[in-house]
């Protein structure tokens, strides 16, 4: 039951806000879009006048929330599932009395009956009996949402975070244990996330915050930051993305569902770990008894002063010999907050929810080093920040057969980057003094850009009859950046800085889907077309060429795309997927415009362009195994890569062309009552094709490079209740994962590493560019001794290994990581 | 491919045998070590997307190399290649602001080639370079001194003691006497203790031209002084190009491409002969009359007083002008021939490398639009080239000869 989930549109003044046309044009499409709604409010609203709504909680006989239970409206046809608090609601009820059944797996049936005769919200409290004798055949258990997410058309493998709430772990690291997917990242606490989904990567990907395109948070809210407690859970699409994500991916998505909360409660949790990190987040739901008005806060802190050692080239102080040395990192603290508090109505008849929310953040981070991690900094800093109002409604009609749902965003996040030292630092973190330089790295600065955002997204469903159901999706997004940077390149001949002049870029996605059953409901089918749009203005300028104020260079494009998505349920446990996509992915403002300096323009680029297929085939038998295995083929062309030209130049260009195939599988079972064991693999053979310069040829059929071609996880878990107190709760978990080697340039077919698929033994190469194999085992547990507290405790990286992510850039070392959890209900 | 590198082992095993015992024959009574200083093999530095591809070759003149999954591969670009002896050479990346990196190359006993001592920071980096005795010399000028004072970082790599870097000072204001700051170009080895580099003046005469030596110490022994020429210097970008050099007979010639428009100088050559305090004042090559009005940015000596010139392709330059043709001079008889004779025209040269020269030729690495990067040997007596060595690369960096 969705029942605070949906988007809403508008817009607020923001206090940067300069009147501006774009204001204007957002205004305008605000009115028009009020009206609209309007409109349909009113038209429906007789309709709805003779209509109320119920909400059915389920406990169990000791009184704890029964998630997943089977609950039925006899008469209306209407049925569903209790979400994670218990709780059920059924809405647009014609006055009258409705007899309730209420089954779950190991209850006993209940029933009872309800009377709907004011528009008021009817609550109501079912008590189920636990069964006493087992069953002797197998029945299908209710399915939670975020089991309903993994069962949908288009597959998602669907990371489920309430489970792993009390335990100190980190979403990147949930993510990992993903089959398909890989996230790495640059360092420790908040360093920027990767995410490479099917060898897809980078900017072929693109995040969404509850189907929104995330770009407009930066660092302030993504995957490397977010803590796992204030997610319901993560979608993450592979390859086909649903109408209701609308972006230019070329290979999937990340979606970071908000947790839901439909009852009063506050949560707060603290964790304390190595490193002199501390993660803190509070969250808290109000909902008068009539569930007619709604508040709330989510927030939470990160710091890490991310001091780990790791192994870097020390300078002697006499020889000037380079030494590899394990050395504490001084400069790499990250800290930063994100806090969000919302109002709104629900349940009105013009709105099942309309949400006002305005968020903040800041993020700053130290820079240690450059790119690799070959010189220390001591003093460069950069620093993110924005004010963000955002507005939401969601809206059924029509017994739910229209859902409506808008969201607009408007903010200016803030950029700020100094680097104005005069010396430089040691690794010992000693500094000298040197007047002559300015900045510790290439690029002295202290610049501030502001990038302005609006995004909105309008989605409307329609279910036309028993079996079609119509859905259209459209997301506008611009920015325009602005900025100053004393240090910064100016114009020709005069002092005015080249980030003064506004940058612009307009994205526009529709999308629009039919989802159709078949064979009663036994074949879903989705057909989609998508249309994509975009705009660019700027500056060409690069740091060699003289610069003129008034080159200012528009470029747009427009492109289509389509995909199909078919589910097939073989039985009740089992169904096979299947999926294509056409998916073009824009070139960005800085792939077109380059930064200024060393990336030089290029205003020929093409989109990305590719063609995936993906098959796959789903086993589930509830509380004893599931079974999943996929495959895919993708086949991209043009995809844009940073080349360099003529050093130091560089300039984003249409360069490979990548086809391949993967496949992945993954398991779980139950064994002994309290314990689970998972595991799964990915292995990709993704290649390169179609190149036809002599000297290039010899690529063909190389594999894609710096992209792992397998890995692999496997995790044991065991579950212990009643062991001190009586409805106390033991977990203990140990996860494992591990990464072939991989390499970051290109190298030939011929040397790569043998045997089956490629895992045995090592490419017989002399590389610097190796990533070796690597295993990371982390364990922990939690223990409720209620429902009100929780203790985590987490040792990662237990054998202490070297970890990399990327060349040169190391990861933390052994970990130990303490949470605290504490919730009222 | 393993197969041709055991067969080449087999080869090279074979090769030593015989030496060994040609060894025995002509002295008979010394040791029977085999005599390994005839084993060579030639370096080959070829670049592809951001990396750099070390290589060795048995053959400079002919036959193919590639990178494809051959050599040590590094993952970054390197500006400057010093070649001391045939030891190893040392690999410099530039790397802009941040601190400079060296290493360096040469070959294991069994000849294959290895990273040889520690790699090593130049932290003010630097801008030109050059050998002084069993060094590896750079320099960095326009530096704040631990005095206060202006003047040039000079760094000594100690390439037979594992690349150890001993970082010494010299104040480059008033050098010359008259107040101005100078910037080092170009450091050569004067054989008698000392290195010549050529001033380069801050807001100074360009009509005329300043060489100083320094010892070990970066005392300044003297300064030469001549007013036959504008500054010694290539430009490009920030970097000074060395154009002074020796012949084989320990002679200096100091050149001039004459970069400055407002000079009155042509560009030619004057000579330091070898332990002179003054420059020779018989001794004047007016270049720029025999080029027909080019000038020229790099200088390399070849073998006796040959030098290779590099000069920019128009007569009018700046300091990104494209520079993609060549001339051969011959110092004493003052003789200058295009090379064209087998090589390619100017037009169709996209980059070249450092050159080397070796046994009375040099080495050009040259990529063109239309082919693979190509060795040029260039015969200096007849100035003729021919394509030698193809490499299967984007383009080639450096070249060297490595004995074991």
């Amino acid at each position: 039951m969705k029942i605070y989930s949906g988007t809403t549109r508008c817009l607020l003044k923001n206090e940067h806000l300069v009147v501006h046309t774009n204001l204007n044009l957002c205004l305008r499409y605000l009115f028009i879009t009020a009206l609209l709604f309007y409109g349909l409010a009113d038209a429906w609203a007789k309709q709805l006048s003779e209509q109320g709504s119920v909400k059915i909680t389920v406990i169990n006989d000791g009184g704890v929330l029964l998630e997943g239970a089977i609950v039925e409206l006899s008469g209306t046809g209407k049925t569903g599932l209790t979400d994670s608090a218990g709780v059920i609601l059924f809405k647009n009820l014609d006055y009258g009395t409705y007899q309730v059944q209420v089954s779950h797996m190991g209850f006993n049936m209940g029933s009872t009956l309800v009377t709907v005769s004011t528009p008021t919200m009817v609550e109501l409290k079912v008590g189920l009996k636990t069964r006493d004798e087992q069953l002797n055949e197998v029945v299908i258990a209710g399915k939670s949402e975020n089991q309903q997410a993994k069962e949908q058309t288009i597959r998602s493998a669907v990371v489920s975070t309430r489970e792993v709430a009390d335990q100190p772990v980190t979403l990147t690291e949930l993510i990992n244990q993903t089959a398909g997917v890989r996230i790495r990242q640059a360092g420790g606490l908040g360093a920027a996330p990767d995410i490479s989904v099917s060898g897809f990567q980078g900017r072929s990907i693109r995040y969404f915050k509850d189907g929104v395109p995330l770009d407009y948070l930066r660092d302030g809210y993504n995957v490397a930051s977010v803590p796992v407690n204030l997610l319901e859970r993560v979608e993450i699409f592979k390859g086909v993305l649903p109408v209701a994500l609308g972006a230019d991916a070329l290979g999937g998505a990340v979606n970071l569902i908000s947790r839901k909360m439909t009852k009063p409660e506050l949560n707060f949790s603290y964790e304390i770990a190595s490193f002199n990190t501390h993660r803190l987040t509070f969250n808290g739901f109000y909902t008068d008894r009539r569930a007619r008005w709604i508040a709330g806060v989510e927030a939470f802190y990160n710091h890490s002063d991310n001091d780990y050692k790791a192994n870097v080239k020390v300078t002697d102080p006499v020889t000037k010999n380079q030494n590899i040395q394990s050395m504490r990192l001084f400069h790499n603290a990250f800290s930063g907050y994100y806090t969000e508090a919302f109002a709104g109505v629900v349940n009105r008849r013009w709105a099942d929810e309309l949400r006002l929310s305005v968020a903040g953040f800041a993020v700053n981070r130290q820079q240690q080093h450059p790119a690799l991690m070959t010189d220390p900094y001591g003093a460069i800093t950069g620093r993110q920040s924005s004010v963000v109002p955002s507005l939401r409604y969601t809206k059924s009609l029509l017994q739910d057969k229209i859902r409506i749902s808008q969201f607009a965003v408007f903010n200016t996040v803030t950029i700020n980057r100094v680097d104005t030292l005069h010396g430089q630092y040691d690794w010992y973190g000693n500094f000298t003094e040197d007047l002559s330089r300015t900045g510790e790295s290439r690029q002295a600065s202290l610049s501030a850009i502001r990038f302005r955002n609006f995004i909105s997204r309008t989605n409307l469903s329609y279910q036309l009859d028993g079996r079609n159901k119509l859905e259209v999706n459209y997301v506008y997004a611009s920015s325009r950046r602005t900025g100053k940077d004393p240090y910064g390149t100016r114009f020709s001949g005069t002092e005015t800085d080249i980030l003064t002049v506004p940058a612009l870029y307009n994205k526009q996605v529709v999308s629009a889907g039919l989802e159709t059953t078949f064979f009663s409901e036994k074949l879903t089918n989705n057909l989609m077309g998508k249309f994509y749009h975009f705009s660019s203005e700027g500056v060409e300028a690069w740091e060699a060429r003289a610069i003129d104020q008034n080159e200012t260079v528009r470029q747009s494009g427009q492109y289509w795309g389509a995909a199909e998505a078919a589910k097939f349920q073989l039985s009740g446990q089992s169904f096979l997927r299947m999926s294509a996509e056409f998916a073009n992915r824009m070139p960005e403002q800085e792939e077109l415009f380059g930064d200024g300096v060393w990336v030089v323009p290029n205003f020929n680029l093409q989109p990305e362009r590719s063609l995936n297929l993906n098959l796959g085939y789903y086993l589930r038998r509830p509380s004893l195994f599931s079974l999943e295995i996929n495959t895919f083929y993708r086949r991209t062309k043009d995809m844009i890569l940073l080349v360099p030209t003529q050093a130091p130049y560089a300039q984003y260009m249409n360069m490979e062309n990548v086809k391949g195939y993967g496949l992945e599988a993954d398991a779980s079972l139950h064994f002994l009552r309290h314990f689970v064991v998972n595991g799964n693999f990915t292995w990709q053979s993704l290649r390169l094709f179609g190149l036809t310069s002599s000297q290039d040829l010899w690529k063909n059929g190389a594999r894609l490079r710096n992209t792992p071609y397998f890995f692999a996880n496997a995790g044991l878990a065991a579950n212990f209740s009643g062991l001190i107190r009586p409805k106390d709760r033991l977990h203990l978990y140990a996860r494992y994962n591990f990464i072939r080697e991989f390499y970051l340039e290109t190298i030939p077919r011929s040397v790569e590493a043998k045997g089956f698929l490629g895992l045995e033994g090592s490419a017989s190469i002399q590389s610097e560019l190796i990533i070796p194999s690597q295993h990371l085992l982390n364990a922990g547990f939690t223990y409720q001794p209620s429902d009100r507290y929780a203790l985590g405790l987490e040792v990662k990286n237990i054998t202490d290994g070297n970890l990399y992510d990327y060349f040169r850039i190391q990861k933390a070392v052994r970990s130990f990581h303490l949470k605290l959890n504490y919730t009222l209900k | 491919m393993k197969k041709f590198k055991v067969m080449n082992k087999l080869a090279w095993a074979l090769c030593l045998a015989v030496l060994a015992v040609g060894c025995k024959d002509d002295e008979p009574g010394t040791e029977t070590t085999p005599e390994t200083e005839v084993n060579q093999k030639f370096f080959v530095a070829a670049t592809a997307g951001t990396a750099t591809y070390m290589l060795t070759v048995d053959d400079l003149e002919s036959g193919t190399a590639s990178i494809v999954g051959n050599g040590i591969e590094e993952p970054y670009a390197f500006t400057a290649f010093v070649n001391n002896g045939t030891k190893a050479t040392v690999a410099m990346q530039y790397r802009q602001g941040d601190p400079a990196i060296g290493m360096s190359y040469g070959l294991n006993t069994s000849g294959s080639l290895v990273k040889i001592g520690n790699e090593f920071q130049m932290d003010k980096g630097y801008t030109t370079w050059g050998t002084f005795g069993d060094y590896v010399l750079t320099a960095r000028s326009g530096q704040t001194l631990t005095s206060g004072a202006t003047g040039a970082i000079v760094y000594f790599v100690d390439v037979n003691n594992q690349n150890a870097v001993t970082s010494k000072e010299v104040v480059t204001t008033n050098m010359t006497g008259n107040g101005l700051t100078a910037t080092l170009s170009g450091l050569v080895d004067g054989g008698n203790g000392e290195f010549l580099t050529s001033l380069v003046l801050t807001n100074g005469n360009v009509d005329s031209v300043y060489v100083a030596a320094l010892d070990e110490n970066l005392t300044v022994k003297r300064i030469y002084k001549d007013n036959r020429l504008s500054y010694s210097a290539g430009r490009y970008r920030s970097a000074y190009y060395s154009q002074i050099d020796n012949d084989d007979d320990g002679n200096t010639y100091v050149f001039s491409g004459s970069y400055e428009s407002t000079t009155t100088k042509p560009a030619g050559a004057i000579r330091i002969n070898q332990g002179a305090t003054t420059f020779d004042p018989s001794y004047y090559f007016n270049i720029q009359e025999l080029s027909g009005g080019y000038r020229f940015r790099k200088v390399w000596h070849v073998t006796e007083d040959y030098f290779l010139l590099e000069f920019y392709n128009d007569i009018a330059y700046s300091t990104t002008s494209a520079a993609t043709q060549y001339a051969i001079v011959k110092m004493e008889d003052k003789t200058f021939t295009w090379l064209t004779s087998g090589f390619p025209a100017k037009d169709q040269i996209t980059a070249t490398g450092w050159p080397f020269s070796d046994n009375g030729k040099l080495y050009l690495p040259v990529t063109t639009a239309s082919a693979q990067p190509t060795v040029y040997v260039i015969d200096p007596k007849t100035a003729t080239a021919k394509a030698g060595l193809v490499i299967e690369a984007e383009g080639v960096s450096a070249l060297a000869k490595f004995t074991y």
